[in-house]
């Protein structure tokens, strides 16, 4: 089995775990770096004796390249059609290589959500109690935690939760998700994203982020988040178990606002994609596996534990125990929420390999930098997904 | 000879074949490659964003190669004229950057740079803190400070090549000019600049090299940011091939880059080896 490292360690739980209860299946594991998995992950799958079990972040080109093992079979013998059809359908391929629909490649150890996480202290000292209904209502929170001289958002570089969060409550995540699974024809540059970054380009101009958001790593606006310089921090139910550890109560979270009060709440969300490589010599024993990590308790609470993230799986299970009042206990009644109420989109920096380091980044880098302007920064992102679909 | 021959047929001239012929494919690095011929060449000699990253490289050589070529020389002059015990502990601290693997290098600069971090700390504590930012986060300071990191850790190799090549320069030359009457700068340019015209010429390709040629780096300290300030062909070769899995138009990128550095470095070797005394 091979996994990513650091908080990566999940999958190793789960296998202890599982060899616990089932005796005659035993794992051996190898870890990497996230960044390490992206790079080899293919390589490891086209490999003639490849893991049974492989954390990919990325499906769609080793899909389509024929390297993963189709889950549709797994899916009729286990019933999978309980489980929250919008959480599986990231990690499914269309025969015309659109994601979003068609074969089942990859199940998530895990299904992430991301919001807004904030310091109740310095809540407190700008009279703000109940999470706001609308992106408006959010940005006089900005702007009054400016006024009381509290940054209002601490964001690490590149910005683009950030830039996400306001698209996905201007655009229909109809159309996020047609770019980002490639549908035929998508497209990113329209009227709304632009009012989007406008949006956005005020919340820089009006010094809403941090100075350094250029070049803030993630340990840094982590340890800085805590330390209590910044009201609200954009991250995901990852970071959830750290800050109740940290902050000890003291970090509330909430779902974006819409911008329409009324409208369904839309929020970032991926799973940790596990996946069967095609030549992997055990497939039902590890689709097996897949089963249980969503539908055994003490596996739902291992994701829990370990990830701060929902174990999905049949929508009619209970979400897994935590600490009353924990940041890691609301991420399950959140992702609960949004699986009910909201939508699910998957990240911008997923749409193409190369679109998160071509493009994303550095357009959304140049907006912080205040060297572009809302229209370009909307028709560059256009620019270099196409070009990286046409190679 | 032979063996010799043999790794670096193994090693240097088998890759560079395979990367050349790999320019001519579409190929991901796992499934069937199709021949495009040119058409990787084509599409990155005809876009403005590919060729950036060569230009960038290219501001880069003031920092990577004239500040520690014009520093080694300066610092190899005084190593020369000081007859001092400190003198051991001197040439440590230069040539010291050489020693620490360029990863670790970029991360104690990161560190360095960061809005909390020592330079800034410094120039608040004399006064200047209107100067203080984030340096790679910033658009038109991030080259430079990346900069100054190649010329952190190029001064000191500079400085033990040059200083080697000075003392072997035969000491009578300094007495006749000293004879003659020259003071200390006359020396330098009339007898120790000519006296190291080959161990100048080394420092220029080698750091030339090192600065069209740079990774880790930029890789570590800004990954091409802000924008695309910093963006390297090095980095963008590397994403090219593990990120996009573009093995061909990364070859072809690869193969380009190569030919530049021929074509600057190979008139510059000629120059310095020519024997200027026949």
């Amino acid at each position: 089995m091979q996994s990513g490292g650091g908080e990566f360690d999940l999958l190793q739980y789960l296998g202890d775990e599982f060899t616990r209860q089932f005796p005659n299946v035993t794992f051996e594991y190898q870890k990497d770096s996230f960044d390490n998995l992206l790079i080899n992950g293919p390589r490891l799958l086209a490999s003639d004796n490849p893991p049974d079990v492989i954390l990919l972040p990325q499906l769609a080109d080793p899909a389509k390249d024929g390297l993963i093992h189709s889950l549709d079979g797994y899916f009729e013998q286990f019933g999978w059609d309980s489980f929250s059809e919008s959480q599986l359908a990231q990690n499914r391929l269309s025969d015309e290589g659109v994601r979003g629909s068609g074969t089942l490649y990859g199940v998530g150890a895990g299904y992430s959500i991301t919001g807004v996480m904030y310091n109740k202290e310095l809540a407190e000292q700008i009279g703000f109690d109940s999470p706001p209904a609308t992106l408006d209502e959010f940005e006089a929170l900005l702007a009054s935690a400016k006024d009381n001289g509290i940054l209002p958002i601490i964001t690490l570089n590149p910005a683009t939760f950030a830039h996400q969060y306001i698209h996905n409550q201007y655009v229909d995540p109809a159309g996020t998700s047609d770019f980002i699974f490639q549908a035929p024809g998508a497209t990113i540059d329209t009227p709304e994203a632009v009012a989007a970054a406008e949006r956005f380009e005020r919340w820089i101009s009006e010094g809403y982020f941090n100075d350094d958001a250029n070049s803030l790593d993630y340990g840094g606006f982590m340890s800085r988040f805590i330390d209590g310089e910044g009201l609200f921090m954009f991250n995901g139910s990852w970071a959830a178990a750290t800050l109740d550890e940290s902050m000890g109560g003291n970090a509330g979270f909430f779902l974006m606002p819409p911008l329409v009060e009324g409208n369904p709440p839309v929020a970032m969300g991926a799973s940790l994609t596990i996946v069967i490589p095609l030549r992997a010599s055990q497939p039902d024993e590890a689709a097996f596996f897949f089963d249980w990590i969503h539908t055994n308790q003490t596996a739902r609470q291992i994701v829990a534990d370990t990830t701060g993230t929902s174990p999905g799986g049949p929508t009619d299970l209970p979400v897994p125990d935590s600490e009353p009042g924990s940041l890691v206990g609301q991420m399950q009644e959140e992702a609960a929420y949004l699986a009910a109420n909201g939508v699910v989109v998957d990240f911008l920096a997923n749409a193409t390999s190369g679109f998160l380091a071509n493009a994303l980044m550095p357009e959304v880098q140049r907006m912080i930098g205040s060297q572009t302007n809302p229209g370009d920064f909307v028709r560059a992102l256009q620019e270099g997904y196409e070009a990286s679909l046409d190679q | 000879m032979l063996p010799a021959f043999a790794m670096y047929a193994a090693f240097v001239l088998w890759p560079l074949i395979v990367s050349v012929n790999y320019s001519f494919y579409d190929w991901n690095g796992i499934t069937e490659s199709r021949w495009v011929g040119l058409e990787n060449y084509e599409r990155i000699l005809t876009d403005a964003d590919q060729l950036n990253p060569i230009f960038n490289s290219i501001k880069l050589l003031a920092f990577f190669t004239i500040v520690p070529v014009a520093a080694g020389l300066l610092s190899a002059a005084i190593l020369n004229d000081l007859r001092s015990r400190f003198l051991g502990a001197y040439r440590t601290s230069l040539f010291l950057p050489q020693v620490i693997p360029l990863v670790a290098s970029g991360i104690l600069w990161g560190w360095i740079y960061s809005l909390n971090g020592i330079l800034n700390q410094g120039l608040s504590w004399i006064g200047l803190g209107s100067w203080t930012r984030p340096w790679l986060g910033d658009f038109d300071l991030a080259l430079p400070a990346v900069g100054v990191v190649g010329a952190w850790v190029l001064t000191g190799f500079c400085t033990l090549l040059l200083a080697s090549g000075i003392s072997k320069i035969d000491r009578n030359l300094y007495d006749a000019a000293r004879v003659d009457g020259a003071g200390r700068i006359r020396e330098f340019f009339a007898v120790t600049l000519p006296g190291v015209r080959r161990e100048i010429g080394v420092c220029v390709i080698v750091t030339m090299i090192g600065a069209l040629a740079s990774f880790d780096i930029v890789f570590i300290t800004t990954r091409g940011g802000p924008g695309r300030e910093t963006l390297v062909p090095g980095v963008h070769i590397f994403r090219a091939a593990f990120v996009e899995r573009e093995i061909g138009a990364a070859s072809a990128m690869a193969v380009i880059l190569m030919l530049l550095i021929w074509t600057l470095i190979l008139p510059i070797q000629r120059y310095f080896q020519r024997d200027l005394t026949k």
